[in-house]
């Protein structure tokens, strides 16, 4: 077949096809791949060129260029249409069909809730430390005044490894360490896992999380310790929130304290989870005791602190309703992937 | 603690209401709930049961017919196995109320027959814990009669403390009412207590005291009643104990539980005919000596154990429990009474050791008056002599070798303002004290506090600090509205990491997981550390529970199983947290490190393009992905281990750092979670991650907009040849214009030489300092080409 015949032939077939496209014989596809893919009819005319005298190659070469352009025009305007995208299955689009489903993270509760509370108390100057949750007798209780033979040891059910070697009952032994390796002015918070060996319950858990705060300065007051614990509950629960403390015992606190806050749920006027009294503890604290700065080598005379313990769980159950400790621990992701970023 | 506030009274008068001492109580310290007892019913009255049949539809239920002495009859349904004809009941009519006044009485049809009203029963009256059936009243009551009559209940609000430690002194009605006392406006007397008159008789008594250990008993006094005869308790005495939870036993010993109750003293008291010798020796255990205690225990003792013995024959250990050759029994007639002090410590450790703890050892290692202990001698005495009968002897011992002083502590109101932030005028601080019995010498505004023998608890001067708060009222100090801050403290949190590796995860779909860290034998030897030393509990809440994690490989584990019994099919979890190994060398003998631990569940994604799926490549990739987002380069997995209970693992590292571990649990090692599903799993060390973050200068490289050029090659090699050999090999070929090699399609299959693959490869190529040519290019293929083929005989195809 000629050149000339050829393109003839190119150009017949194409209305034919044009045709058939529109009446759904054809895919757009279809169309386009046959004409201007690179195995398509129209690359095929290129080397034919070979075959024609070198004089007549200029006006051959411009014919196929515009049965090339002619032909990719119309294409292109049948794209442009939007009767190909239509009329082609392959890229009909239903917007309603599911979109490639992502898994959805979560962040636990309970990290949640430590990251809000670091970032309450970054906001005030605040630094995070930590500290070994395998621990000594001597961090855990004895720098913290509770020496051997003292009955508050009975307060804190403990998971010994050995006689002297234990896991840590509170966090508040991180405070002894950090204060071992720097000197005050302080301001540190500490999060951590620490252990009581205590049945599992709905309301209990042979571990939890806790942050401890710790404050030192000069004469740091009892009321700075309010105020800044007052901070810190309106910060998490909300401003309307009241607080109030009520006098407690800590060997290592003098004086010591529990801080209560309004109840969240029902505003004071009494109810299940406050047990009718309109008051939910939230935390202990108190006045780091004299007798703890002397195992750290501190001048009692020269500085004053306080420090403070808050459970994470509590705080958690509070602000989401679980109702049941154990949920924390499961692993049930039905429960993890109600906790977004 | 249960105290009465019938019993309080006794002490202290109070216009407050029971809510107003519980909450004025709590914020005292002293953190309390109450209960009323008392009569809790309204409209109950005494009535004859005249009638009883069974109910046709019920085998439990009876119909009675009851004479309420108002010339009516009531049917009434009741279910109580010994309801019958002829007896005498409380029964409450329509309308009565019962728990003051939370339940009422109503009309209600039971199984198709109308009851009109209720026979109650000893608990539904809140007379006892008696549920087992109704209460059978005396037939000598007269029926119709206002049940509130006949009932023998004493109005009573019995408040519940949760005491801490440090109050000791809080553990008897009087120290309780010392603080109630606190709570009235003006400063009232506590009814005197001290001045006991002891009415002896002339028996004279031969007996002798011997404190061998002066240091664990610095006081020990006693008496005698001769001629008592034990038997029950008067009803006062009976229903004061009852009132705070205290069984009844007989007369004497409910007289020492009295007394102990009232003024927190604890004593004890011996049959004297079975004491043999007239020698009290107080004195420390000897090592494997033998007691029966008074619960039929026999106790091995030793050296931390304080005894009182008759002559050498233990008859007690000290502070803690009697015993069983001495105590008082039905047939006693003559009793010595023991009220001594015994150190604190002492009884702690003596009680611990026997893992024995009693009303009295735990007010002793909590400390108590040494100067209350006679009073308390001479109030017991007399009252076994009103209660059980008796002469009280007219001799009376009490060995105080060592005189106990008093404490004097300084205490400045300025200090004390300085300390708590507030504004307490010496005035109300030495009003404060007053009602605190803490007496004070005033020199310059400063004074020197006396502080009471039952305030052992107060030893400083910022004890007395507290003391001052807590009175004046915690709530009542103003709160600080302002907070300062040295630029010294700030320090960047050292697991700043975790926040990124959190944030990597949850943004690709997996949920955060914390397990518990105590696991069982089984569960510790699976994982990535089987070899490494596992710390163990010394005393471990159950078999369960009895290691500390050595990886998160259980914990994680368990959590899919927990989702895979619940149908889920396919999610992706991780955990951050501690494990811990033992080791001779640190202070703990262990070692704390963090770990990521990663878990995917499931294979076939639920999208209806059915293209993706979870394998050990998706896996990697991920890991590949997290790691390089936070900043570690050139993560390699092509190290493969062999571990037991993993079908393939390989190691993740970052040039010759070793991050950690990647692998597929066999079927034995899921089989121990009873996990069925495809898992894969793998664990990273934190602190080798942040050793392999590129900490370079963060400075931008230019952006190369040369164009490259991609050159595909598909190449038969033999299956043993590994990807990253041949993509070392490529990029050993030229270091200046290939960049990158990838994979992009693998081919095995039956028509290909079995132990052959078909990898598909792309080279990029590009020049940072012009637009390249295809024959630059070309020349590199072609050494490509060739090396592929010298060194692994691969094939292009």
């Amino acid at each position: 077949m000629s050149l000339n015949e050829k393109i003839q032939s190119i150009s017949e077939d194409f209305l034919k096809d044009k045709d058939d496209f529109n009446s759904g014989l054809i895919t757009f596809e279809e169309l386009k791949n046959k004409y201007l893919s690179r195995k398509g009819l129209l690359s095929e005319l290129y080397p034919l060129l070979n075959d024609v005298p070198s004089s007549d190659k200029p006006a051959f070469g411009k014919k196929i260029n515009s049965i090339k352009s002619e032909i990719s025009n119309e294409i292109n305007q049948l794209a442009d249409s939007g009767l190909s995208s239509l009329l082609d299955k392959s890229l009909k689009i239903d917007p309603t069909m599911p979109g490639l489903e992502r898994f959805s993270g979560s962040m636990h509760p309970l990290t949640k809730i430590i990251d809000e509370i670091k970032s309450i108390f970054n906001r005030i100057g605040f630094s995070v430390i930590y500290g070994p949750e395998v621990d000594t007798d001597y961090y855990n209780f004895e720098a913290l005044n509770i020496p051997k033979d003292h009955p508050a040891r009975d307060m804190q059910d403990t998971f010994y490894i050995d006689k002297e070697t234990l896991l840590r009952t509170h966090t508040s032994s991180s405070q002894i360490h950090f204060m071992e390796k720097n000197q005050p002015p302080i301001r540190v918070i500490s999060p951590g896992r620490v252990y009581r060996n205590e049945d599992i319950s709905v309301r209990s858990y042979c571990l939890f999380h806790q942050i401890e705060g710790l404050y030192i300065d000069r004469n740091v007051k009892f009321s700075d310790l309010k105020g800044t614990l007052d901070y810190f509950a309106k910060s998490l629960f909300g401003e309307s929130v009241k607080t109030r403390f009520r006098p407690s015992y800590f060997p290592f606190t003098e004086p010591s304290a529990e801080m209560d806050v309004s109840c969240i749920f029902c505003k004071s006027d009494g109810c299940n989870i406050c047990k009718y009294s309109g008051w939910i503890e939230i935390l202990g604290c108190g006045m780091v005791d004299p007798e703890v700065f002397k195992f750290v080598d501190y001048d009692v005379d020269l500085w004053s602190g306080f420090a403070f313990g808050v459970g994470i769980e509590r705080i958690a159950m509070l602000k989401y309703g679980v109702k049941d400790i154990r949920m924390f621990y499961n692993g049930d992701i039905q429960f993890l992937k109600q906790f977004k970023l | 603690m249960k105290v009465s506030l019938n019993w309080l009274t006794k002490y202290v008068k109070t216009s407050l209401s029971p809510e107003q001492i519980a909450e004025g109580l709590t914020d005292l310290g002293l953190e309390c709930t109450y209960e009323k007892k008392g009569i809790s019913f309204r409209d109950v009255v005494v009535a004859d049961v005249i009638e009883c049949v069974p109910h046709e539809n019920s085998n439990h239920l009876s119909i009675c017919k009851v004479d309420a002495g108002d010339k009516q009859n009531y049917t009434v349904v009741c279910g109580a196995p010994n309801v019958k004809a002829g007896i005498s009941v409380p029964f409450a009519k329509i309308d009565a109320s019962l728990d003051y006044g939370n339940f009422k009485i109503k009309k209600t049809k039971i199984r198709g027959v109308e009851s009109q009203g209720m026979i109650c029963s000893e608990k539904e009256l809140g007379l006892g814990d008696s549920h087992e059936g109704i209460m059978i009243l005396s037939p000598s009551e007269k029926k119709g009669l206002d049940f509130r009559e006949v009932a023998d209940i004493d109005e009573d609000i019995i408040y519940d403390i949760d005491l801490t430690p440090n109050r000791g002194d809080c553990l008897g009605h009087l120290g309780v009412a010392r603080e109630l006392s606190l709570l009235n406006k003006d400063k009232i007397e506590l009814v005197k207590y001290d001045g006991c008159d002891i009415e002896t008789g002339d028996v004279k008594e031969d007996l002798s005291i011997n404190i061998i250990d002066n240091d664990k008993c610095s006081r020990y006094a006693a008496c005698i009643v001769r001629g008592v005869s034990v038997g029950d308790s008067p009803d006062w005495l009976r229903k004061s104990l009852e009132s705070i939870g205290q069984k009844s036993i007989n007369n004497v010993v409910d007289a020492a539980n009295f007394i102990l109750m009232d003024l927190g003293h604890p004593m004890h008291t011996f049959d004297l005919d079975k004491i043999k010798t007239n020698t009290i020796n107080v004195r420390t255990a000897r090592a494997n000596e033998t007691i029966v205690t008074l619960d039929d225990c026999e106790q091995k003792l030793d050296s931390e154990n304080l005894l009182i013995c008759d002559g050498d024959r233990p008859v007690a250990i000290a502070g803690i429990i009697g015993g069983s050759n001495s105590g008082v029994d039905e047939d006693t007639k003559n009793i010595l009474i023991e009220s001594a002090y015994f150190d604190p410590t002492n009884i702690r450790r003596s009680s611990k050791k026997l893992g024995i703890s009693t009303e009295a050892s735990r007010r002793f290692e909590r400390d108590t008056d040494i100067n209350i202990l006679d009073i308390a001698l001479n109030k017991l005495a007399m009252l076994i002599k009103e209660v059980a009968g008796g002469e009280i002897s007219s001799d009376l011992f009490d060995i105080y070798n060592n005189k106990h002083e008093l404490l004097s502590i300084p205490f400045s109101i300025d200090r004390c303002n300085q300390f708590l932030g507030s504004d307490i005028s010496f005035d109300k601080a030495k009003k404060i004290f007053d009602r605190l019995h803490i007496k004070f010498i005033e020199k310059d505004e400063s004074l020197t506090c006396v502080i009471p023998s039952f305030r052992n608890d107060l030893s400083r001067e910022v004890d007395l600090y507290e003391e001052i708060a807590r009175v004046f009222g915690y709530n009542n100090i103003e709160n600080s509205q302002y907070c300062s801050t040295a630029f010294a403290n700030f320090a960047q949190d050292e697991r700043y990491i975790d926040s990124l590796l959190r944030a990597v995860l949850t943004s690709n779909g997996f949920n955060e997981q914390y397990s518990n860290s105590l696991l069982n034998q089984k569960e510790i030897k699976i994982g990535f550390n089987q070899k490494i030393n596992n710390v163990i509990l010394s005393n471990p809440l159950s078999k369960e529970m009895e290691y500390l994690r050595n990886s998160l490989f259980p914990g994680l584990m368990k959590a899919v199983k927990f989702n895979e019994s619940r149908q889920e099919k396919l999610f992706k979890l991780f955990e951050i947290g501690a494990v811990h190994f033992s080791n001779d060398f640190t202070n703990t003998k262990t070692v704390e490190s963090f770990k990521l631990g990663l878990a995917w569940y499931g294979k076939e994604f639920d999208n209806w393009n059915n293209k993706d799926t979870i394998d050990f490549y998706y896996a990697k990739g991920e890991i590949d992905h997290l790691l390089r987002s936070i900043g570690v380069n050139r993560v390699d997995f092509s190290e493969q281990i062999s571990i037991a209970g993993f079908n393939m693992a390989c190691s993740i590292k970052s040039g010759k750092n070793h991050l950690g571990s990647i692998g597929v649990p066999d079927k034995k090692s899921k089989s121990q979670f009873s996990l069925k599903g495809d898992v894969l799993f793998a664990e990273i060390d934190i602190l080798s991650i942040c050793k392999s973050i590129n900490n370079k200068k963060n400075m931008v490289l230019t952006s190369n907009y040369f164009p490259f050029i991609n050159r595909d090659i598909s190449i038969l090699v033999s299956n043993n040849i590994q990807f990253h050999e041949i993509e070392k090999l490529i990029l050993s070929i030229d270091n200046t214009i290939l960049k990158t090699v990838k994979m992009f399609d693998l081919y095995q299959n039956d028509k290909l030489d079995e132990n052959k693959k078909s990898m598909s490869l792309r080279m990029k190529f590009q020049s940072d300092k012009k637009t390249l040519q295809d024959h630059e290019v070309d020349v590199i293929m072609e050494k490509i080409v060739a090396k592929l083929k010298s060194e692994f005989d691969a094939i292009q195809r």
